[in-house]
This record gives structure tokens, sequence and C-alpha cells, in this order.
């Protein structure tokens, strides 16, 4: 399924997504901006600013009231990385107009812009009680990035093998960003977001066309969308290979160890990202993959061992929990499947196997409103215009040595091991 | 055949029973590629003590999950997983309190994956070898459980607010209990459970009714086998275990964990469960939910920094209301709570408001195949029909809501369960 894609005026565009099949519809807006080290903490504060008040609702209970009212329509927002871009998203789910006849989708989307064009301003910017409790709030869950242990080992690792680039950034930032920041530096941040992000907004239900793109249009005639300057980066974050392996052990109060692997792909423009990704489902996807095979069925050493590629960027990692006393054969198993890749020991089951999960998770995005929404962002975000079905046709014609071309080009850039405290 | 349907989301449910006790659920999805297929017993964690052809059986703690793990092994040592992960099948397993089940998703090779999961399941083979490997796998899934705080916090709390019933044991044992596990018992599991009379299929997607009745019936056996299988219930008192359960781990925000006690769950019919099931969410909801006054309060005070989950769990015997949440200061929501219950006076507005936003939540659950195929077949399973969910919304009276308050939500049917910060 293809969404239609327009340039509407100020520099946005606009893709949907026809479909009869869904209960609901999705609207749904990507802001894109530069990661960098002086806004990361600040972008990550301002959809929770966005959500404490708008114009027409001016604290939170009032809407969550008036999202209530429309059949519990869900408002959800997030800031991801994706290369060297932090986007910030915005989403909004609601019951289709058919099933409960009321004209929720135009109500959806007037709460839905309000939220995030029309927040509740005092003396021309952001509540400073608002500003300050999210500060706090922030705080407390950049302190927490140690509750999810497995999460923490990731993103340490991510933090290690991307020691100079922006991806290696916190994705919530950093506590000593905070003192600084006030009601106008927030403001200002918001002010510049939408000045020059790239704006994709995303919408996906049952009715017209024509009609869904006139009721976007003729709200979206905000004084601070006109002349926009767009700034972002489409090119892929570049981690260099290194020959120095970094071996990083921590510890912190666990019972099972978290082990990840942090690798990098070498020259990574000279392959096609389906190799790779290919590669990746080979290493470690589902059960038919190395890893589980090997990890968990032959060895025994984990319930579980995945591999995922980190898109726009040429960063591969390898994690699983294993018990602390197996880190060295964890370790030997792992490279082992690394090495079996490069030298092309791959069985034509692993081979066409895992081209069919990895069509299978493409085909399945058709299925789901919000993936197949999330699949164009992105594909808007890297400046592609790859279709799933034509990613299904490049993947069911890969041949096996590209993949084992793009095995010899990984380098192992960290070894990140999270162990319990005082352990040996 | 019987034949559900709910008229307003157009969703139609089709149960079939065959001649040798297998039942058929058939949820057909037009317009959706991707087909599941469920597989499952009506044996699960809480079904610990039986009587099976006049002899009386006490399990280990876990068993129904590790001959959940078990099945998936082939005579030859080859794992069934890898196969059906080839063919392109996404596939898994998972125990519940009452019911264990295996499945996999699909778009292609749909009946040649039918073939291999009922297989397997029909004819599974335990080695002492196979079961320690095993074991180990399943170790590191527990200890990977045992470094998880929020699953800790809801353990504990179960633990805490049962005497004798099997909730209150963890659905995968402990690393020592799981250490009693061998051939034969797993065997006598195997045999006393795993009879088609005790079994249900499911199959949601884009099939035809006829092709499917026909097609399941040709991978069961026809011959009726006669097990004389009966579940012991425990004698569980109404009284709370022990009123509160402090652990400490390496975390920074401290979670909470609230449960509410409900001992009437037996008296009460499909119809009634259904009905108190949704007053109980609508009561959690006017009580701590998003629009509610303590939750603003709690959040203007900083008390609830990261995710809240309201959540009412039945199976056949037991029932309890579950409030959790990460928040910086445990004893004072527990105390803000207390005094809430005790004060509050229900607005009914704001109940025909949340039953509307809950009506919503039901509806969008029927967007994705896998959604609606795992709640119609976990609902069949503890003897409910998920679309009669739909009128009973409507049938709620203001009066039901705030009768289910006063019984429920009494300090007498609470238990608290809290994870602090272990000092270092």
């Amino acid at each position: 399924m293809q969404l239609k894609k327009y340039d509407i005026e100020n520099n946005i565009t606009f893709h949907y997504l026809k479909d009869d099949k869904y209960k609901s519809n999705v609207i749904s807006m990507f802001l894109t901006v530069p990661l960098l080290r002086e806004s990361v903490t600040l972008n990550v504060l301002i959809p929770s600013i966005l959500k404490r008040g708008t114009q027409k609702y001016q604290d939170l209970q009032a809407i969550e009231i008036s999202l209530e009212n429309l059949y519990g329509a869900s408002f959800g927002t997030s800031v991801d990385k994706f290369g060297n871009n932090q986007v910030l998203k915005f989403y909004i789910e609601t019951v289709k107009d058919s099933i409960v006849n009321d004209n929720i989708f135009e109500k959806s989307l007037d709460s839905f812009l309000g939220l995030i064009f029309e927040p509740y301003l005092e003396n021309g910017t952001f509540k400073q009680e608002y500003v300050q409790q999210e500060k706090e709030l922030l705080k407390i869950a950049i302190e927490n990035k140690i509750n999810d242990k497995m999460n923490y080992a990731f993103n340490r690792c991510i933090e290690e093998v991307c020691e100079e680039e922006n991806y290696g950034l916190y994705s919530l930032g950093y506590i000593n960003d905070l003192i600084d920041v006030n009601n106008a530096i927030l403001y200002n941040q918001y002010m510049y977001i939408l000045k020059n992000a790239k704006i994709d907004i995303l919408i996906s239900s049952d009715m017209d066309e024509k009609y869904v793109l006139k009721c976007v249009k003729d709200r979206l005639n905000y004084e601070i969308l006109k002349f926009r300057n767009i700034i972002y980066q489409p090119k892929a974050t570049y981690i260099s290979s290194t020959n120095n392996e970094k071996n990083i052990v921590e510890e912190l109060d666990v019972i099972q160890g978290k082990l990840v692997l942090g690798l990098t792909i070498k020259e990574i423009e000279k392959f096609d990202t389906y190799d790779i990704l290919l590669l990746n489902t080979i290493l470690g996807i589902e059960s038919n993959s190395k890893l589980y095979r090997f990890v968990v069925e032959k060895e025994h050493l984990a319930y579980e061992a995945i591999s995922a590629f980190i898109r726009n960027t040429n960063v591969l990692l390898v994690e699983t929990g294993i018990d602390i006393v197996s880190y060295d054969k964890a370790i030997t198993v792992i490279k082992k499947q690394l090495n079996d890749l490069e030298k092309g020991n791959i069985t034509k089951e692993e081979f066409n196997g895992s081209k069919n999960v990895l069509m299978t998770l493409y085909k399945t995005t058709n299925d789901s409103a919000f993936r197949t929404i999330s699949y164009y962002a992105n594909q808007s975000i890297m400046n592609t215009n790859i279709t799933i079905e034509e990613a299904i046709n490049k993947i069911n014609n890969i041949k096996l040595k590209n993949v084992i071309n793009v095995a010899k080009a990984i380098k192992l850039n960290t070894i990140y091991f999270l162990k319990n405290r005082g352990a040996k | 055949m019987k034949i559900l349907e709910d008229k307003i989301i157009k969703e139609k449910v089709y149960i079939h029973k065959y001649g040798n006790g297998l039942e058929l659920l058939i949820i057909p999805k037009k317009g959706f590629i991707n087909k599941l297929l469920m597989f499952g017993t009506r044996f699960g964690s809480i079904d610990n003590k039986f009587v099976i052809n006049g002899e009386k059986v006490e399990l280990p703690d876990g068993i129904a999950h590790f001959l959940e793990h078990k099945v998936f092994e082939e005579k030859d040592n080859s794992v069934v997983l890898a196969k059906l992960s080839a063919l392109g099948a996404l596939t898994n397993a998972y125990t519940t309190y009452d019911h264990t089940t295996y499945f996999f998703d699909t778009i292609d090779n749909y009946e040649e994956c039918a073939k291999i999961l009922f297989k397997c399941v029909q004819s599974p083979h335990f080695s002492e070898d196979g079961i320690n490997n095993e074991r180990d796998v399943i170790t590191q899934e527990l200890q990977m459980y045992n470094d998880d705080e929020n699953s800790k916090v809801y353990m504990n709390l179960l633990e805490s607010m049962y005497s004798n019933h099997p909730i209150r044991i963890d659905i995968g044992g402990t690393v020592d209990s799981v250490k009693n596990i061998d051939k034969d018992i797993l065997y006598k599991c195997y045999n006393s459970f795993y009879n088609v009379s005790n079994m249900v299929v499911c199959v949601c997607g884009d099939v035809d009714i006829d092709e499917t009745i026909s097609f399941i019936g040709s991978l069961i056996p026809n011959k009726i086998q006669k097990v004389d299988l009966k579940k012991l219930s425990p004698v569980e008192p109404k009284k709370i275990l022990q009123k509160k359960i402090v652990a400490k781990m390496d975390i920074h925000t401290p979670l909470l964990a609230i449960g509410f006690k409900d001992s009437n769950i037996s008296l009460r019919n499909n119809d009634e469960r259904i009905k108190y099931d949704i007053s109980v969410q609508i009561v959690m909801d006017m009580l701590l939910g998003k629009s509610s006054n303590l939750y603003k309060e709690l959040y203007y005070d900083n008390l609830l920094p990261g995710r809240l989950t309201l959540e009412y769990l039945y199976v056949k015997d037991v029932a309890y209301a579950i409030m959790q949440m990460s928040t910086t200061n445990p004893e004072l929501v527990i105390e803000k709570l207390k005094n809430e219950m005790k004060s509050i006076s229900f607005d009914e507005n704001t109940f025909q408001r949340i039953r509307k936003t809950l009506y919503g939540e039901y509806i969008k659950e029927f967007n994705s195949i896998s959604n609606i195929g795992m709640t119609v077949f976990a609902d069949y399973m503890r003897g409910i029909n998920t679309l009669d969910y739909s009128e009973n919304y409507e049938k709620i009276s203001f009066d039901d809501v705030k009768q289910v308050f006063n019984e429920l939500f009494t300090e007498e049917n609470m238990c608290v369960s809290i994870v602090e910060k272990k000092e270092k």
C-alpha cells in the first residue's frame, strides 16, 4: 500500500493513506531537526510542555477530558533519534466517524493541531509553572535510565560506539542541560523548530482524499509556518571503523549479566540497505537466525539473543542476557557467528528462510496503519522513495554474495557488559 | 456452528465444535493479508493440582510454562521454530494463568505452517538432555524477569495478596522449582491436558469459513480420547495475606503497585463478569485515570513521573484490580488514594464520558489481527465471548459503577507492593 504524497504550502509534506479495514483514523506529524548536543534536551521537553495546556484547554485535565469526549482519542508523543536527526513525533488515534456516527475526524484534527500549534501561553511565552515541572519530571526520567537494565546496556553500548558522533547522545538528554532552561529559552526553541523543522503530516482514514487534504490545508494557516527554512540531515550517521576494540564493564545490582556488542559497517554507502537488513535477519531476528540457534538453542546460554541494525547509521548491535560466568563463552559463540557470515557459512535454509522472514516483516506493515505511516515517514526523512512493495522485491532478489560482502565490512567496535556489583 | 456478531463494529466470530471435542474459533477479517493461527490448551500456571483418571497429581511450579518450551522440540532434536520462520511465519508461544498457546502469523505458506505447528503440538518429544538444556534457557528467562523491577513489584503484590491461590506464584516458577521438572512429569501433564477435547484453535484473517473448518479438521485425530480430568481449586480466604510488601532494587525512582482483591468472582456468571470488568475499569479511571482530580494532584506534585497502568484481571476463580506506577513517593500516593477513596463523589457526566472512552478503546482493539485473535482466544479460554462486551458498555449504569466501587475499592481489600531504591 502506498501513501499519496503532496507538497503543500509552507514546505510541509502531506501523506495520505486511504484505508477501509481499520476501525480508527490516525493523524500524525513528524518534526525533524538536526540532532545536536546543545538542543537534544530542550527538544525532548517540547512535546512535554505542549501536552500541558492549549489555548482552548488550559491544563492537562481539560485536555484529557476533551480527548475522552472523542470516544477516547489517544494522543501520544515521542522524541526519537534517527541518524543525524531528532524527530518529534505526535499522534492521535480516534474511532472512525462511520462507526460512531459523529464527526470525530475533524474534531480530533482540531485538537491535534491545537496541541502542536496553539500552546497555552502567559505573557507571550510558556507558563513558568509548567516549564519548571516538566524540567523536574524529565530530570527524574533521565535518572531512571538505569531502571531497565537491558535497555540501559543497549544505550550505553551505543554511547560508546558513537562516542564522537551525535548519535551517541542519550535520547532523553542530560540533567545538566536542564539547569538553565527557562520558559523563554524553551519557547524560543519551540519557535525555532516550527520555523526550521522538516514537517511531515501523515494521515490514515477511510475518508475522501480531497476532503482530508482540504481539512488539513484550511487549518494550517498559522503565521509561524510562513517562510520556513528547513534544516535537517538526510545523510546517515557514519562511525569510522577502529582497530582498537573497546571493552567496557560496568556494575549495577543485577542477577543476570547484560551483554551488548557494538559493531560498525565499513564503507556502508557501498552496500544496498536491504543487503544489510538481510544480514541482520540471518544473524539475529527470528528463531531461524544464527544467534537464536547457537546462543539459545545449541549452547543454551540465554533466553534471547538478537541483533539490531540501527537505521540511518552504520551501527549493528548484538544483545543478550546471560549468566555472568558465561561471558567468555557467549562472546566466543557470537564471534563465531559473525565469522561464519564473513566466510559465507550460510546454509540455503538460513539464507532463504531469512529472506522470507524479512519479507514477511515488510509485507505485514500493510496490516497496520501505524507501521505504514512510520515506514513512509522514515522514507521521507531519509529522502528516499521506496515503496513497501519495491522493498520486498529488492529483498527477494538479494544474492548471497551481497550479504557476505556486508559481513566482510563488519568490524567489532565495543563489547559492553553489565554485571553485578563486586563480581569477579 | 455458533455465530456471534457485533453489528455496530461489524465483527463476527464463528465457533465450531468437532466430534472429538476440539473447538475452533474463526474471526474473518476481510482485506487483511496476514493470517494468525493459535492452538492452545486450557492448562496454565494455576492448574497445579488435579485428579486424572482417579489419581491426584500435584505439580512443581512453572511446569505449564516449561512444557510450552518443550513442545517445540521434535524427535530428531530439530526445533520446529526455525522451520516455521524459514517459511516466513513469525512463531511464538506463551503460558498464562489459565492457558498455554502456540501460534504463528504468516502471509505465505499458511497451510504448510499449520501442518507443522499441529504436528509438533500433537506429538512432542521429551528427552532428559533436551530437558536439561531447556532448563538453562528457562533459568535465564526467569533471571531476566528477576532483574525487571516492574515484574518484581507485580509479583510481590500477588504473593502478598493471596495465601493459597497459585496465582501468587510466577507463571514460570522459580529457578529452584524448575529443577524438579523431569520427563515423567512433563509427559503426565501433556497426556492430561493436551487432549484435543481440552483444546481450542483460533484462526483470524481473510479466510473462508467452510474451508477453514475442513482444513483444521484434517489436522486432528477423529477419535475421542477419554480422559477423566478434574482440576482442583484451592480455598482462598477473603483476607489479604500481608497488607504491604517492600523490596529493594538498583533503580532510581520507586515503583508502586496497589491491588484490590476481588473475592466474589466465582459468584458471577459470564455476563456479570463482563459487566464487572467494565465497571471496575470505569471506577479506576474515575479514581486515578488521566482526567481525574487525583491524577492532576499527583502530577502537579511531581509524584507521577512515569507510566501509570490501571488494570483488572480475572480468570475462572480469581480476580484483582491493580494500579501500577513509578512514583517519587509511594507512601504519599497511598495516603492520597486512601483519602480520595473516602471522599470522592462520583459525577454522572464523568461516568458517561469514561464509559464512552472505554468503548472507543474496545473498538480500536479490532485494528490488528494479532490483537483480535489473542483477545478473543484468551476470553474464550476463560468462558467469555469478546463480542459480548460491546452491548455491555451500553448496559452498565451509574449505579452499577458506584456499587462496584463500594464493594471492591475498600481498605480491607487493598494491598500494596513497593520497590525502593537500594542504597549502596
